[in-house]
């Protein structure tokens, strides 16, 4: 917080428009692809599950389960490489004048948010194993599959990943609500340091 | 061509005579359901994909000296199992086997060539859903004693009997050629 000493007193660092990723007030460039990446592959594998569900067992649900699990394992990938870059470009102060509640609901929210990053592909990976049927990616390859049809499993896990995906559901409305409370009603910087682009202010990097 | 043409008539008679006292003659096999097994391998997006069915019978009348007998099987259909159950719908489906017009796959065969060493192949009629067509199936045998084991299999095109209706006739998911296979034990009667 050595910025908060060279600012005026009463501007807090994380509210300082001039603030930049050299002083970690602002999520990196990469960070912010990972999490827009992640927001845009999600939504359509959300959408791709919506309506899979609903088909007529054919050949346009196995199809769009197959794309299904090519998102899903994109966001498994990008979660992975998120991790990494998480790890060596931490993310920016949350605001100084926070409650200890809401930085824990933050802290709670950003680590469910990852760990269903992870579990959910993965789940669903096992999951589609288990179907017995091929896991076709990007409509022109298959999986190797290392457990063979198990419908017991299977049935096991499709009630997990249906589970996660309404908790999932609840954790980004939970995380984009106070985001969105953050711009809207305390007039902060915390969603502002998410969004795409240099952050009106910021100095070049 | 034309005299073989001609002697058909004359020969059909003795034909037709020839084939039920063969079949008389030669020795029939009990199956050992728990050692026997009638199955198929699919490609199913690229991967291959085994079923089986858990219902069948087959009467085996067959003589390996002379390669006369006869057998016929009658699948289930209902009985379809691949590892998944949406799978296993699928295949009951309308579209596939349609199980519920055709609960019963048979194959008739009569006439048997010796084609080598435990080696041969039934000429006979295979019924999917409601079409029958010619076939030959090679098949191996191997006797011991009063037991036989007997496997086989035989390629189909599941289009020519009308296995694949609607969205089903595609053949880039579930791949046209099909593999019956079977494996089967038996006991001298």
């Amino acid at each position: 917080m050595a910025t908060t000493t060279q600012s005026s007193p009463s501007v807090d660092p994380s509210r300082d428009p001039s603030g930049d990723p050299a002083t970690g007030t602002y999520y990196t460039a990469g960070a912010k692809a990972f999490h827009w990446l992640t927001v845009l592959v999600m939504t359509g594998s959300f959408a791709l599950a919506f309506v899979m569900v609903e088909l007529p067992l054919g050949t346009l649900k196995v199809s769009l389960y197959n794309w299904h699990k090519t998102l899903g394992l994109i966001v498994l990938a990008l979660a992975v490489l998120r991790l990494v870059w998480r790890l060596r470009h931490p993310a920016p102060p949350l605001p100084a004048d926070m409650p200890a509640w809401e930085r824990l609901a933050a802290q709670v929210t950003h680590v469910a948010l990852y760990l269903f990053l992870f579990a959910q592909p993965l789940v669903g990976l096992v999951m589609s194993w288990a179907s017995g049927f091929p896991t076709v990616l990007f409509g022109s390859f298959n999986l190797p599959n290392p457990i063979g049809a198990n419908q017991g499993l299977f049935d096991a896990l499709v009630v997990v990943h249906e589970l996660s995906a309404w908790i999932i559901l609840a954790l980004i409305a939970v995380h984009a609500g106070a985001a969105l409370r953050h711009h809207f009603v305390k007039k902060d910087q915390v969603l502002r340091r998410m969004l795409p682009g240099r952050p009106p202010g910021a100095e070049r990097r | 061509m034309r005299a073989t043409l001609l002697a058909l008539p004359v020969l059909m008679p003795v034909l037709i005579a020839a084939a039920p006292a063969a079949a008389q003659d030669a020795p029939t096999w009990a199956v050992d359901p728990e050692n026997s097994r009638v199955g198929f391998v699919a490609i199913q997006s690229g991967d291959e994909v085994e079923g089986s069915f858990s219902a069948w019978t087959a009467d085996i009348a067959f003589d390996p000296e002379t390669a006369t007998g006869r057998i016929e099987a009658v699948v289930q259909t209902g009985s379809v199992e691949s590892g998944s159950r949406d799978r296993d719908d699928s295949l009951k489906g309308d579209g596939l086997l349609h199980v519920e017009a055709f609960p019963q796959a048979r194959f008739v065969a009569d006439k048997f060539r010796t084609t080598g060493e435990g080696a041969y192949e039934a000429i006979g009629e295979l019924t999917l859903r409601d079409t029958t067509r010619e076939v030959v199936l090679p098949f191996t045998l191997a006797v011991e004693g009063t037991t036989a084991e007997a496997a086989g299999e035989l390629s189909v095109d599941r289009l020519d009997y009308g296995v694949g209706q609607g969205q089903w006739a595609d053949t880039s998911m579930i791949g046209a050629e099909v593999r019956i296979v079977f494996e089967i034990a038996a006991t001298r009667q």
